[in-house]
């Protein structure tokens, strides 16, 4: 498990640096004047000058690469456009983008799990065809299409619930819940479809397997068959799938569902930043986003081992 | 059957070990063996003995960890891929599971065409004309050029398995486990099949299985694998009727008789050849 | 194995027709058998690929799988299984008939323990409290020549050699006390040295517990050594049954015949031939 460790541990090492570089890269071959915005509207060409020495915007790239690196992992970095401190919005988004993640993840699993073995258990049936359908139809849909609708409809129109705004789960959780409904429905919209296909698939393939011949042998009810030995197994694969789901959503990819819904999350900083080429921000949620993403993979690996008895951490070579 | 002079295959104090040193497994641990022009040498052992990986290392698929393998009195453990690349056309493997060694996308002749082409022995126009003597060679008709494995019984793929290794008309052949998946009447075709192969092109066979009934019936000797060593060896008869080590005797003792009167008498004789139980 | 049959068979299948649909319409994998397995004896169904005998015995069970059509009577002592609801066919499975497959490693659950999975078996037909019925997957364990059942219990299927995990599987079929075990091809996973173990258990268990048995495989050999009588299949039919002496001494069938002489032509030891080890036939 040590070994295993250190290994990620590296991994998430390297990773950042390829990223923070393309970041970084990205922002000095696009047309930005960092030094005009921060200077402000109405700035004289010699302030813009004096900004650009201050913040070392004439330095040679890669000591102002070496500078952003520093102001990062010191958490000094300020952003160009507002002066704000960069880490603090970031906290201060964060709860937003978890609740709305972890909860749109609860409704998703639930749905999709349920379809998936309603469909899969009365394959080429009507409920079959029905759920697959809406799957099918769920999976095309454009999340800002929902968003928008959902908003439109169930909010203006009918009134039904909020239209923007995010509410601290420790100030007033049914308040809190009543703010994140449209937006977590919306988000597990696409991802039941998705996930409640991939399960029907995987239970198919699993029901048919010798084990669950010898579950049936035994004398084992139908319903423990399925859940126990076809279900359980056919979970697996979802496991992985959900934890890089889950550590892009979180990164950002939340980004359209928030912006819609003004929850305030760090994906709508992400937006807010990338729209007024602010790097500093965008720099920081580039590398939380490839943050999450690693430390996500290792932990399905390790679940992985304990869910399935057969898979080591390592190759044993 | 056996000649004089230089083995076509001999093999001394073969080793091949998976994994770091002190840590790994000795897959193959120490085995000498030779066979010689035109003759049948059985390998009997039941599962992980290192049977299967003898015969990927002497056909250098693998590299030896250490040993010698001398083919037609020339050295081939250390070769490079390269310089083994001419000696392929020598040796040649029938594998045991006829379904998994053919390529589903591929029609079989392609597949008994494939050695042809690679080693520039047929080409063109005449290449279909010699896999269809191959088919027929083999028991199969010059219509199953284009069948699809899975429109085949597992004792026509095999046939064919056992065309492909014929193709380039090699003097070697190593055939591991050719017959365990088949049917028991199945079996026996096959097995008459690869001893009228050998009197008419004159091959050397390793036939590697973990039934020592059939090993007995096609080998002139045979070898007694236990644990990447090679417990017992000597001419067929010899071994099957006076086995020396009790490895092989228990071997042979565990054996089903499908002899009803037999087996009674052996259960009931109780003594040193009653499997444990 | 016991030579003794008592009046009544333990069960009898009568006419049974197995067929399943697929584009081409409907494949007879059973196409009328009728057979009978008297109280504490060893049947063996022999055949090739092909014949149906694996399917006629899951049929028994009705696991024949979804898209079966069965047709026919298959009755335990005297009760109809063909047709009966799934809450009879249940309590039948495991408990009264016990079923041993082929290969162990994928016939256990590779998520679970082995000694959990026996439990599961034994809490699926009884109410005993975690402790006896762990107590008695350790019995059965042990019944069946495993020396350390605590060890093996811990394990995962994967973990176990192909000799262990057969043992594991007789173990949980048997757990209950069935009248009838099934066995589909056993032994055929096995290298011989174990195989010549497990078909000793098997037989053992059968003498002992006087267990009636439908042993299905294409060895004549493993028939040869433990089986009282033999049907041979071919094609969806028995076309031949009798005592094993019948079976192999006077065969009536050309295929019985040509699966004898298949063994003659692969110099394995039968009637008639010297074996391996030198023995003399009649």
């Amino acid at each position: 498990m040590g070994a295993f460790l250190l290994k990620r541990l590296g991994r998430m090492l390297g990773v950042l640096f390829v990223i923070s570089v393309i970041v970084f890269f990205i922002f000095n071959v696009m047309p930005n004047e960092p030094a005009a915005q921060i200077a402000g509207k109405s700035a004289t060409p010699e302030l813009i000058a004096q900004v650009e020495e201050t913040w070392g915007f004439d330095d040679p790239l890669p000591v102002q690469y070496l500078t952003v690196m520093e102001l990062t992992f010191t958490g000094e970095l300020i952003s160009y456009t507002r002066q704000l401190d960069v880490d603090e919005e970031i906290w201060k988004g964060l709860p937003a983008t978890l609740s709305l993640c972890a909860g749109a993840a609860v409704i998703w699993l639930f749905f999709a799990v349920l379809f998936g073995y309603l469909s899969a258990f009365r394959a080429g049936r009507p409920t079959d065809r029905v759920l697959m359908l809406v799957s099918l139809v769920s999976i095309s849909l454009p999340i800002f299409l929902v968003s928008a609708l959902a908003l439109n409809y169930l909010s203006y129109k009918l009134e039904l619930f909020p239209s923007s705004g995010y509410v601290g789960l420790t100030e007033d959780p049914l308040d809190w819940a009543y703010h994140l409904v449209l937006p977590w429905t919306t988000m597990a919209v696409l991802f039941i479809g998705l996930y409640a296909r991939v399960l029907r698939a995987n239970l198919l393939e699993v029901m048919d397997e010798d084990h669950v011949r010898t579950a049936r042998a035994k004398g084992l009810g139908e319903r423990q068959v399925r859940v126990r030995h076809v279900l359980r197994n056919a979970l697996l694969p979802i496991v992985t799938l959900f934890g890089l789901d889950f550590a892009a959503l979180i990164g950002g990819a939340a980004i359209i569902t928030e912006y819609i819904f003004s929850l305030g999350g760090i994906g709508q900083l992400t937006a807010n930043s990338v729209a007024d080429l602010d790097l500093p921000p965008v720099m920081a949620l580039s590398m939380l986003a490839a943050f999450f993403v690693v430390v996500f993979n290792a932990l399905v690996d390790i679940a992985y081992t304990w869910l399935d008895p057969r898979i080591k951490l390592e190759r044993s070579r | 059957m056996s000649t004089a002079g230089t083995p076509l295959l001999e093999v001394t104090d073969l080793v091949k070990r998976y994994g770091r040193e002190g840590d790994g497994v000795q897959a193959v641990d120490g085995v000498s063996l030779s066979i010689s022009s035109g003759e049948t040498l059985g390998l009997v052992g039941e599962s992980g003995c290192g049977k299967s990986t003898i015969c990927r290392t002497v056909l250098r698929l693998e590299r030896p960890t250490s040993g010698s393998i001398r083919f037609q009195g020339r050295e081939i453990a250390d070769l490079s891929p390269r310089a083994m690349r001419p000696l392929r056309r020598e040796m040649q493997m029938v594998f045991q599971d006829p379904y998994a060694s053919l390529n589903p996308r591929r029609r079989v002749g392609e597949a008994v065409a494939m050695p042809l082409k690679l080693q520039g022995l047929a080409g063109g126009s005449e290449l279909r004309g010699a896999v269809e003597a191959l088919l027929e060679r083999v028991g199969m008709a010059p219509e199953h050029y284009d069948r699809f494995p899975h429109e085949l019984s597992g004792g026509q793929r095999q046939r064919i398995g056992i065309a492909r290794a014929l193709a380039p008309r090699p003097k070697l052949v190593l055939a591991d486990e050719p017959v365990s998946k088949l049917d028991l009447s199945i079996q026996a075709q096959i097995v008459g099949l690869l001893g009228e192969l050998q009197r008419e092109m004159g091959l050397s066979y390793l036939f590697v299985s973990h039934d020592i009934g059939v090993v007995r019936h096609v080998s002139d000797r045979i070898a007694v694998m236990y644990e990447g060593q090679i417990v017992e060896e000597g001419p067929a008869e010899q071994v099957c009727e006076r086995p020396a080590h009790p490895y092989t005797q228990e071997l042979l003792a565990s054996v089903p008789i499908a002899d009803p009167r037999r087996a009674r008498a052996r259960r009931d004789g109780g003594g040193a050849d009653s499997p444990s139980g | 194995m016991s030579a003794v049959k008592s009046a009544a068979p333990v069960l009898e299948v009568d006419g049974l027709r197995v067929g399943f649909a697929n584009e081409a319409g409907v494949t007879q994998a059973v196409d009328g058998v009728s057979l009978e397995l008297g109280a504490g004896e060893v049947l063996a169904i022999v055949g090739e690929s092909g014949s149906g005998k694996s399917v006629t015995a899951l049929s028994i069970m009705g696991l024949a799988g979804a898209g079966a059509r069965v047709e026919g009577s298959v009755r335990l002592e005297g009760q109809e299984l063909l047709g009966a609801a799934e809450e009879e066919l249940r309590e039948v499975r495991g408990a009264r008939v016990g079923m041993v497959f082929q290969d162990p490693s994928s016939s256990f659950n590779p998520v679970y323990k082995v000694g959990n999975q026996i439990d599961e078996a034994i809490r699926a037909h009884r109410a005993l409290s975690a402790a006896e019925t762990r107590e008695l997957t350790l019995q059965t364990l042990g019944a069946v020549g495993v020396s350390d059942p605590e060890r093996l219990a811990g394990n995962y299927p994967h973990q176990l050699s192909g000799g262990m995990g057969q043992r594991a599987m007789i173990a949980m079929a048997l757990a209950l006390e069935p009248t009838v075990l099934i066995a589909d091809e056993p032994t055929t996973a096995l290298d011989v040295t174990i195989q010549a173990q497990v078909l000793a258990l098997l037989a053992r268990l059968n003498r002992e517990r006087d267990l009636a048995t439908i042993l299905i495989t294409h060895d004549l050999g493993v028939v040869a050594e433990v089986a009282d009588r033999v049907a041979v299949m071919r094609t969806g039919r028995v076309v031949e049954e009798g005592t094993l002496d019948q079976v192999f001494y006077e065969p009536r069938h050309p295929h019985t015949r040509e699966l004898l002489e298949a063994l003659a032509r692969l110099g394995r030891p039968r009637a008639g031939t010297a074996s391996p080890t030198g023995e003399e036939g009649r």
